[in-house]
């Protein structure tokens, strides 16, 4: 009787404390489910339901979609509009590197200089423009650029210059530099904070060894601080490599990719196809052909980056 | 003083001068755009055609509360703080759950998850916009104050979690250990000991998502319609257009929608740079 309750009870006791056990591992999972359902329904249920509509012809208002496959990503690659936006957003991306980057890293490495006092005035007023909504932004630079009043070109205008007051935003050659100017005016600063802290975070005994070889700032600018700050450059530049191919807001705001397309990125081509011209298949293949192309360009930079 | 360091460090003052000299060319490149525009928001309207990035003869409020009323910037005004109120705090929430589990806490498939949250990060909005917005019309929710909240609740995760796993990953396990010695489940142990612990980094995290809010365009462009619903940005947008011969009222229309995000700014500026510093640096 003992016996054969022992026997029936052991399987029991180690079934129930194997759920236990269980329970205790999963339990975890009830801080993230919350999180992970909204991320789930609005993020990845989304971009799923994107991909779908890629493979479709569809205005977006009718009841009767029509299924073509990979057509769209066809015709996509064959578009020279299309082509002509990622080229724009490839020079948005060497832009972005070469002058809001460069010059955060700079201006960091400046107000980290020895005998540099007012640090955190500059940092909270180059930092500013970050802050400010693409909006109000672009409205400003808009005045900034305008030909008749705009403050640019009167200036070149009162030094005589008038061959070069151009109409900025209305000329398709100087266009897509003004816009980047704009944008590079609300990113220089978001990159001179992270360079900052991390050059504050530096051992100064580096530098100070340095010093004693007889490098020059400069020398130690180059040879000591940026190698030591690899890792964190290579983190503002994937983040700018990004935004970069995600850049929409101040470019709609600015010139919604004119004057024709000639500065137009694939966030607008892409907003342009599915809502003003009612093809929404063939927008959704384009925003889901620029994540493929972030996700690639990321994986491999980041890979190169770690190999280096 | 100040020279015997400076002859410590051998930094010629030359160069100083001329350091000194780029560094605040920059900081007015940084401030008078938006100097300027303020500045124009105060001048009398007569005077901005004229000389329009000039020195005012003399100061008025008159097109800031034009702007408020006739412009109906007050709306706008109103409705991006109904919106930022819930949708900040639901992000965070649900950030705070989810970044403690991933940092203190202990199951399986947790970095693969992690992982996993953090995609998030490289698409584009534009490839999830359209079903979203097909989502929050099945909903009923299109032209709604929460068709501009509810969808950044699963948005806004991947840069929420990331930045709330790092603060909650700078506590000392010990602690979780002393909290599971006191009895605490799981639960209290956030609530009671941790959470109390990152609060100011919390506030770091807030500070950033308060500024998307307010400054969010293409979710509040799509998915209202009705003018009265429209946020600060879309107002100012459409209102830029609309009154886009009346100088004086757009300046005063950027000026109330930007004075507020840089006051909050300058409030906690201290946190901004530590939200940065914080998501970049560890």
């Amino acid at each position: 009787m003992s016996i054969s309750n022992e026997i029936s009870n052991t399987p029991t006791i180690s079934l129930q404390k194997k759920i236990k056990n269980w329970l205790r591992m999963l339990m975890p999972m009830a801080f993230i489910l919350p999180a992970l359902i909204f991320y789930l329904v609005f993020t990845i249920w989304p971009i799923i339901g994107t991909f779908r509509l890629s493979l479709f012809t569809w205005d977006g208002v009718s009841s009767v979609m029509q299924f073509v496959g990979l057509k769209n990503y066809a015709t996509l690659l064959s578009d020279p509009l299309f082509w002509e936006s990622f080229g724009h957003n490839m020079i948005w991306i060497v832009a972005m590197v070469l002058i809001p980057v460069s010059l955060g890293l700079i201006f960091a490495w400046l107000l980290s200089l020895p005998g540099i006092r007012g640090i955190s005035f500059f940092r909270v007023t180059y930092f500013m423009p970050v802050v400010i909504s693409l909006v109000a932004v672009g409205i400003v630079w808009n005045w900034i650029y305008d030909p008749t009043f705009g403050v640019l070109d009167s200036t070149l205008r009162f030094f005589g210059l008038n061959f070069l007051a151009l109409p900025w935003l209305g000329d398709p050659q100087t266009v897509l530099g003004a816009i980047i100017v704009a944008a590079s005016w609300t990113y220089y600063g978001f990159c001179m904070v992270i360079f900052l802290s991390a050059m504050q975070g530096l051992d100064p005994s580096y530098f100070e060894a340095a010093k004693l070889e007889g490098c020059k700032t400069w020398q130690s600018f180059i040879y000591i601080t940026i190698p030591l700050l690899k890792n964190i450059i290579t983190l503002v530049v994937l983040n700018s490599l990004i935004a970069s191919f995600k850049v929409f807001d101040i470019v709609y705001i600015m010139t919604n990719g004119g004057p024709f397309h000639s500065s137009e990125v694939i966030g607008t081509y892409m907003y342009s196809a599915a809502f003003s011209n009612s093809q929404v298949g063939y927008g959704s293949a384009i925003s889901i052909f620029l994540a493929l192309v972030i996700v690639i360009i990321s994986v491999v930079y980041m890979r190169f980056a770690e190999r280096e | 003083m100040n020279n015997t360091r400076l002859t410590e460090f051998k930094f010629p003052s030359a160069s100083r001068v001329v350091v000194y000299l780029v560094l605040i060319i920059f900081a007015f490149i940084s401030i008078i755009p938006i100097f300027w525009m303020v500045l124009a928001a105060l001048k009398p309207p007569a005077e901005i055609a004229s000389n329009p990035f000039g020195w005012p003869t003399k100061l008025t409020f008159e097109n800031l509360a034009q702007a408020w009323t006739v412009g109906k910037m007050g709306q706008y005004f109103l409705n991006s703080v109904i919106v930022a109120v819930p949708r900040v705090f639901g992000v965070l929430i649900l950030s705070t759950l989810a970044g403690y589990a991933f940092a203190k806490l202990k199951f399986p498939g947790r970095n693969k998850l992690f992982l996993f949250m953090l995609f998030g990060l490289m698409v584009p909005i534009q490839a999830m916009i359209i079903p979203l917005y097909m989502d929050m019309q099945g909903l009923g929710l299109i032209n709604t104050y929460w068709a501009m909240i509810l969808p950044y609740y699963g948005l806004s995760m991947p840069f929420a979690i990331f930045m709330m796993r790092a603060f909650f990953r700078e506590l000392p396990d010990e602690l979780m250990e002393a909290a599971r010695i006191d009895g605490c489940g799981n639960f209290r142990a956030l609530l009671y000991v941790m959470l109390p612990l990152v609060l100011p980094a919390i506030s770091s995290l807030l500070v950033f998502e308060f500024m998307w809010s307010w400054n969010d365009f293409l979710i509040p462009l799509l998915f209202v319609y009705t003018d009265s619903l429209r946020t600060l940005p879309l107002g100012l947008m459409y209102f830029s257009t609309q009154y886009s011969t009346n100088q004086s009222l757009v300046a005063a229309g950027v000026a109330i929608s930007t004075i507020p995000i840089l006051i909050i700014y300058f409030i906690f500026q201290r946190k901004f740079i530590h939200g940065l510093t914080a998501g970049a640096l560890k």
